[in-house]
Parts: C-alpha cells; sequence; structure tokens
C-alpha cells in the first residue's frame, strides 16, 4: 500500500500536543500523524506518553495546548462520546462485550433491528452475517461470545467499533492475550479493515509483530517523540535502542548472550524438577526435566496445555495419573501447599486474576504466600519482621514504589509483576514456574525481570518459562519444549535456534508429527 | 526519568479516584456517631448520664459481641444471616444442658458455646467444602436452628436455676462494670489478636480480598472460611448463653431478627460486603451507633415499628455510603 507522500491529507493529526498533570509534563509538544489504510504503530515503554496521546484522540484528556484535527478540519474533544461521533473507535480487550450473548447480539446492542419494541432476531442474524462477510470477520452470529476464544473475542469487538462507522481504530495491546498462534486471525482482520481507507493506531511492547503488520512507528520517550520510522527501514534492535535510550538496549542483548552460555549447574545429579508420564484433564503422559540452574522454555499456543501442566505441577489443577519428582524424590502434590513445601512456586499468568489482592499493600501481598515463615511463636505475627523481609525484597528486586505499604493497584505492571515474583523468595526456591511472566511489562521493566530470574537461576534454581513473545524466550532460555494439543511435540537447544522464526517453525513441523503419530 | 512520569501519572489518576470512591470512611462513621449524641442528648438529657451510658453499653454487648464473629466471615467474603437463631438454639441448649445433665454452669455454657460452633461448622464446610453461597446456606441454618430451639423446648422456656451462671456471664459487676461489657471486652481483644495480629487475620484478608490469589499463594482458602464460620458460631453462642443468664430463662424465640443490628453493625463499621476490607474499630463504633441509636429511640419514646423502620433503611444508608 503507498501512504504519505507529503500532499495526502491525514486522517487524523496531531500537532504540538502538551498535556501536564500538576507537575508533570505528560506530553511535550507531541506530533502525530495517520493516513487512510494504514497501520500505524505508537511505541515506548510505560509513561513514556502513549497512553495519554491515546487518551486525547479519544477525548479522555483535554490537551493544554497544541491541535488535534481529522481530515484537516481542526476538532475540540470535550468527551469521549465526541471522539466517537468523529469516527474514533478504541478496541479494548473485550471489556465491552456481554459474554452471554451472541455475536450478533452485541454487534447489535444498543441498535437492534425491533418491531414495535421487540427484538427482530431473524433481521438481527442476517444483518449481522452480512456484515461480518463485506468485513471478512471469520464470526458466526449465532456464536456465543462466552464460547468464542479471546482472539476472536477481540474481532467481535473490532466488528462492533467497524459497525458505528469508525475510520480511526485505536488497538491497544491487542495480543497481549493471545497465542501466537491466534494473532494472524488478528492481524488479518485488522489489514481487511486498512483495505477499506481505515486508519490503525497499534499499540504494543511485542516488537515483531509490530514489525509485521505496521506501515510507520512513532516512538515516544519520556513525553516526547523520539523517532518515527517506515516501518520497512527500521530493524527490531534499532527500535528497541530508541524506544529505552542506548543502555538499557544493552542490558537486553546481554541477555540473550546469557543464555546462549547458560548450562546446568550440575548434570550428574537428580533433575529438580522432573515429570514422567503426567496426565491431567489437558496434558497426557508430558515427561520433562529440568536441572538446577537450568532455563527451559516451554513453547506452545494457548490451549496447547501449557499452562494446565505449570498448574498440575503447582497442585491447583487434580492429576489424573503420572509422577512429579523433586530431586530424585517422588513429590505428592495435591494443594499448592505441597508444592511450595517442595520449593516449587508458580508465578501465574494472570497477576490481576490469580497473584494479587490489587487493593491490599505490598507488604500483605508480599507475605501473603509465606506467613508460616513469618509466625512467632504458635499464631502470633511479628509485624516488624514482616515489613523487614518485605524492605529486603523490594530492595533486592528494585520495585519502584513510595513505599511498602502503597497498594497494588498503584503500581506500574512491571513493579507488580516484580512483587509477584518476590512473593517467592522469601523461602528456598528449587523450582520457579513463570507463567507469561512480562505480560503488559514494559520494555525496561522487563530486562530487569529478565536479569532477576537470570540471577536465580545461577543461584541454582531451576526456572520453566511459559510465554506466547518468542523473543522472550530466545534471550531467557537455554532449553525449549514444544508441547501442542497437550502433549510434548519436542525439545531444542538454544544454540540449535538462531531466532524467532527457527522456534515457530519448529512448533509447527513437531506439531504436525505429532498428529501424525 | 520515565519512571517518574510512570508513578507520578498513575498516582494522580488513581489517587483521585480513590479519594472519590474510596474515601476510607471514619469520617463518615464518627459523624454519624457524635450527631447521634448530640441528637439524643437535646431530645433527652438522661441520654447522656453514665448510668444510661453503661446501660447501652450492657444492651449493645450481644450485638457487638455477635459483630465481631460476623465481621471476620464479611472480611473472608462471605456472610451469616444465622447468627440471631444461632444464639437462641445455643442459649436453650445450655440451658437444657443444666437442667437435664449437669447443674455445673461452666459444663452448661460450654455446651451452649459448642452447639453454636457445630451450627458454625455447618454453616462453614457447606459453604467451603460444598461451595454452596453463603448468603443461601445461612438463611436455611438461620430457619433450621430456630426450628430446632422450638422443637427441643416444645415453644415453652427453659428456666436457668444456677445463680453462679446467672452472676459469671450477666449480673456480677467487674470494677463497677457489668460483666458482659467485660465479656465484650474479652472477645474484641480476642477479635483484635486474630485479626491484626494473627496469621488467620492476614489469611481472612487475603481470601476476601483474591481468593484465587490467595489460592495461588499456598493458603488452604476453605480452612479460613471454615474458621470464620465456627467463630462466628461460637460467639452467637456466647450471647445465647449471656442472655439465658440475663432472664434466668430462655424463650426459644429469643432474639429475633437481631441479625439486622449484627450486620447493622458490621457493614455500618466500613466493613465490604465483598470482602477483604474491614477493621475491629469499625465494627465497634458500627455497634455503638446501632446501640446508641436502640436505645435513644426507646428514650425519645418512638413506637418500636419505627425503630424497626429506621434500623432497616439505616443498613440499606450504610451499605450505599460504603460500597467500595
Amino acid at each position: 500500500m503507498t501512504i504519505q507522500n507529503g500532499t495526502a491529507m491525514p486522517l487524523l493529526s496531531l500537532k504540538d500536543i502538551d498535556v501536564r498533570f500538576g507537575s508533570v509534563h505528560a506530553l511535550r509538544g507531541a506530533d502525530f500523524d495517520l493516513f487512510p489504510g494504514e497501520v500505524h504503530g505508537l511505541l515506548g515503554q510505560n509513561g513514556a506518553g502513549k497512553s495519554t496521546l491515546i487518551k486525547v484522540i479519544s477525548g479522555v484528556y483535554k490537551p493544554l495546548s497544541g491541535d488535534v484535527s481529522i481530515d484537516g478540519v481542526p476538532q475540540h474533544f470535550s468527551s469521549p462520546r465526541d471522539s466517537r461521533n468523529a469516527g474514533i473507535a478504541v478496541v479494548y480487550q473485550s471489556l465491552s462485550l456481554v459474554p452471554s450473548l451472541t455475536v450478533a447480539q452485541n454487534l447489535f446492542l444498543g441498535i437492534e433491528p425491533s418491531f414495535l419494541g421487540f427484538v427482530n432476531s431473524r433481521a438481527l442474524n442476517s444483518r449481522a452475517r452480512e456484515f461480518l462477510a463485506q468485513h471478512k470477520l471469520p464470526l458466526r452470529p449465532e456464536q456465543l461470545v462466552s464460547s468464542l476464544p479471546f482472539a476472536y473475542r477481540q474481532l467481535c469487538e473490532i466488528g462492533k467499533a467497524l459497525i458505528t462507522e469508525a475510520r480511526i481504530l485505536i488497538l491497544d495491546e491487542p495480543t497481549s492475550s493471545l497465542s501466537k498462534a491466534e494473532e494472524p486471525i488478528l492481524f488479518d482482520a485488522v489489514r481487511e479493515a486498512t483495505r477499506k481507507g481505515i486508519g490503525v493506531i497499534y499499540v504494543s511492547h511485542r516488537l515483531s509483530e509490530v514489525m509485521d503488520l505496521t506501515d510507520r512507528v512513532t516512538v515516544f520517550r519520556d513525553g516526547e517523540n523520539a523517532g518515527r520510522f517506515n516501518t520497512p527501514d527500521v530493524t527490531i534492535s534499532q527500535l528497541v535502542s530508541v524506544i529505552v535510550g542506548e543502555k538499557l538496549a544493552k542490558n537486553v542483548a546481554a541477555a540473550g548472550e546469557s543464555a546462549k552460555r547458560r548450562r546446568p549447574i550440575a548434570t550428574n545429579e537428580p533433575a529438580a524438577l522432573e515429570l514422567l508420564n503426567v496426565t491431567n484433564d489437558v496434558v497426557s503422559n508430558v515427561n520433562l526435566s529440568i536441572q538446577r540452574g537450568e532455563i527451559l522454555g516451554l513453547i506452545g499456543s494457548i490451549g496447547s496445555g501449557r499452562t494446565e501442566l505449570l498448574e498440575s505441577v503447582f497442585g491447583v489443577r487434580k492429576l489424573k495419573s503420572g509422577t512429579i519428582m523433586c530431586n530424585g524424590k517422588v513429590a505428592n502434590i495435591h494443594r499448592p501447599q505441597d508444592a511450595i513445601n517442595q520449593g516449587i512456586k508458580l508465578v501465574p499468568e494472570d497477576r490481576h486474576e490469580y497473584g494479587l489482592v490489587d487493593d491490599h499493600d505490598i507488604e500483605s501481598n508480599m507475605t501473603m504466600s509465606m506467613l508460616p515463615l513469618l509466625k512467632t511463636f504458635g499464631f502470633l505475627f511479628n509485624s516488624p519482621e514482616s515489613k523487614a523481609f518485605t524492605t529486603k525484597i523490594v530492595d533486592r528486586l528494585k520495585v519502584k514504589t513510595p513505599s511498602i505499604s502503597t497498594k497494588i493497584n498503584k503500581l506500574s505492571g512491571g513493579n507488580q509483576q516484580k512483587v509477584v515474583i518476590g512473593k517467592w523468595l522469601g523461602s528456598d526456591t528449587k523450582v520457579l514456574l513463570l507463567d507469561e511472566p512480562t505480560a503488559g511489562v514494559d520494555v525496561g521493566a522487563r530486562a530487569e525481570i529478565y536479569k532477576i530470574i537470570n540471577q536465580l537461576a545461577d543461584d541454582g534454581t531451576a526456572v520453566l518459562v511459559c510465554s506466547s513473545d518468542y523473543d522472550e524466550l530466545l534471550q531467557l532460555c537455554s532449553r525449549f519444549a514444544f508441547i501442542s494439543d497437550g502433549a510434548i511435540s519436542g525439545t531444542a537447544d538454544r544454540s540449535q535456534v538462531k531466532d524467532e522464526k527457527d522456534l515457530h517453525n519448529i512448533l509447527e513441523t513437531s506439531r504436525g508429527r505429532a498428529s501424525h503419530v | 526519568m520515565s519512571e517518574k512520569i510512570t508513578t507520578t501519572n498513575e498516582g494522580l489518576t488513581l489517587g483521585f479516584k480513590q479519594r472519590v470512591v474510596a474515601s476510607d470512611q471514619p469520617w463518615f462513621l464518627y459523624g454519624a456517631f457524635i450527631l447521634l449524641v448530640v441528637a439524643f442528648t437535646i431530645a433527652n438529657p438522661i441520654f447522656l448520664s453514665s448510668g444510661n451510658l453503661l446501660n447501652i453499653l450492657n444492651q449493645t454487648a450481644l450485638v457487638t459481641i455477635m459483630a465481631c464473629g460476623v465481621g471476620l466471615v464479611i472480611i473472608t467474603g462471605e456472610i451469616d444471616l444465622s447468627v440471631g437463631s444461632v444464639l437462641a438454639l445455643s442459649g436453650v441448649s445450655a440451658a437444657l444442658f443444666m437442667q437435664g445433665v449437669t447443674q455445673n454452669w461452666f459444663l452448661g455454657a460450654l455446651a451452649g458455646i459448642i452447639v453454636g460452633s457445630l451450627v458454625g461448622l455447618v454453616n462453614g464446610v457447606l459453604t467451603a467444602r460444598f461451595l454452596i453461597p453463603s448468603f443461601l446456606v445461612t438463611l436455611g441454618t438461620l430457619s433450621v436452628a430456630r426450628g430446632i430451639a422450638l422443637i427441643v423446648t416444645g415453644t415453652s422456656p427453659v428456666l436457668v436455676t444456677e445463680p453462679t451462671f446467672w452472676a459469671v456471664f450477666a449480673e456480677a459487676t467487674v470494677l463497677g462494670i457489668p460483666i458482659p461489657i467485660v465479656w465484650t471486652i474479652v472477645v474484641i481483644a480476642i477479635t483484635w489478636l486474630l485479626l491484626h495480629f494473627g496469621i488467620i487475620g492476614r489469611r481472612i484478608y487475603a481470601t476476601g480480598g483474591n481468593l484465587s490469589a490467595a489460592k495461588f499463594s499456598g493458603i488452604n482458602t476453605r480452612a479460613v472460611k471454615i474458621f470464620v464460620f465456627v467463630f462466628s458460631g461460637a460467639l452467637a453462642g456466647l450471647a445465647g448463653v449471656i442472655i439465658a443468664a440475663r432472664g434466668h430463662a430462655i424463650r426459644p424465640d429469643v432474639a429475633s431478627g437481631i441479625e439486622l443490628d449484627v450486620l447493622a453493625a458490621v457493614i455500618l463499621g466500613g466493613t465490604s460486603l465483598f470482602g477483604g476490607k474491614g477493621k475491629i474499630y469499625g465494627i465497634i463504633l458500627g455497634s455503638l451507633i446501632i446501640g446508641i441509636l436502640n436505645n435513644g429511640l426507646v428514650l425519645m419514646g418512638i413506637d418500636p415499628s419505627i425503630q424497626l423502620t429506621i434500623k432497616g433503611a439505616l443498613v440499606i444508608i450504610a451499605v450505599a455510603f460504603g460500597r467500595r
């Protein structure tokens, strides 16, 4: 597609936008533009000004100064409604869908074809079918949203935006809950939308998909424009340097190097964790072993059974058969407490759902998992000790917070994730299971989390990482195991793998092989 | 550099939201408290006499004791509607036990408290093990416990003839303080220790704050829930014993509807019905407000039916204000 020849009128243009919160200058002279039919990536760390810019575009914030115009016409949004009426739609992560309704009912929510106040469901479904076909969205009108996988729910969200005749779509971290295999479904829908002349603003932390999908990228750093590129002209590592600045970029590269060098601490001793024919309601006959000091990456799409496997090892999902061995001894794990006693810890996929009490403070979250260790005589709780422990971990993991009595929901995603990891550092951690350890974490904090994980492995912890972010796995892992349809389909050493493409290929070919057998 | 913007930026937006929506409500509580005292004193100066104040504390003892138990249940994210009936069944059990088995005041009281704990155990197991919503479970046991109390007594009052029992639970004074108030202080102290210093307290907050996260942190959330229901049942049992001692007899239909006062006290005290939030001082203050309201409305000569209406409305208002 051809775009921005300098003379074409941008669909959306922002010039010299200033936004202040008290003494904080959230945006300083920010510029941004979007052409019809373009996917424009918006990059930057948390706090760089991306979300503020999105909120200016969607009418949530009013800029202190600067111009917003659509088709060259100056706009003054005073509410999100104004922005919506101007044809701007923000696609949230299935927040605006009613799960108990069908796709068609969701699409036409509030604008149902009706007769005398009764919904005409036949017309509803046929119009929905027509609309979905027109936009090439692979959804059936009668499907219940609750029965849809995440990727398709997002398509439904996009459909909802398109049905209101939006011309500018804003996708904010749309793939953070999608697996690698599901991403193309979303990307196809985005490309289809651009073919109709819709402009898409694409916000993501995942650079590989930004490279795949976008035509241009704009990077923000510290509230200012840090760079704008035609996507074909840049590489991921160049983008990383612009996003984080020079110094941090080196850290990220260094992490990948250490993964290549990483070796198990001792190969002659029994594995820290060994799974023998582990079977539950999703996975079957999984055999895996991890040595002390090793970081094993478990690669598979959502629904492959990777999360469910971790849950069984941690004792939250019932084991049907098979054995879990710790340091050569059979471990009977029926509840999380059993796993914790064996030194097996899980950092779950969704930290808000399973990891944290969002409106409690750091201290009570951090100590939640280790209350038995903090008790003094019998049952009395020793508060100074719990504070000292929390302070120690907060310092060690460099959690950025005013105090340990700050509530979790006031921390950034990266710092929240550090608290979830920190929860497990009070007692001896032999095996650390990490499920999507950096979901919704910005690049800078990501490097710090990698450092923490590497440090733990250096100290002799066996680490198992599940991630949809192949770049992350390449940076961390010394070995890979591939899982599809609930079975391990192959393994690979870090030295056998050059880049993300290799991982992708191995997963696909091993999956093919597994289904043959 | 960028980090500074992150924290301050989010701090600003969230901080503002928090201040508006979640204004931790002591000011509301203290305000209501002071307003009530002033209003009732103006209406009837007897209100502020030391005799009447002790009387209020004595009358409120039962509500405060049960509010401590129900408070823990609500912080865990569950609810206990059965306390009024458990009180009756426990009081009746204690009285019958002393009539039929032994005159011993201690064993009699123990029997009452054990019966209360057992009903709590049933509530806890049905809720935590069989995953029946506690709202339904305790609505059921509210009826079942009252029914059993009526059956075993043949619907007539049971006499309590043991003077030591009267003294220990209702009539003695310690340093001039009526003994039900002393029992209340003991219960508050235990609850305070458990909630703010006990490991169980942290577990209660975690379970109510985010059940899944608590489970994933290795907390046995079932055991936590069963514990709070048993605790609540035991305290309702103690309240039943006190009521039996106070009247030298107990009617099986005693204290019906008292669960409304208890719930009102807990909710008025700022305990979140969604779980994870609540403080012991809030529960005490909530109980006092209910006690003062009951006493003041009586002193003002207001009709009991109107009192009932006012208290019901107050619960709704408290929930509306306290919703977070």
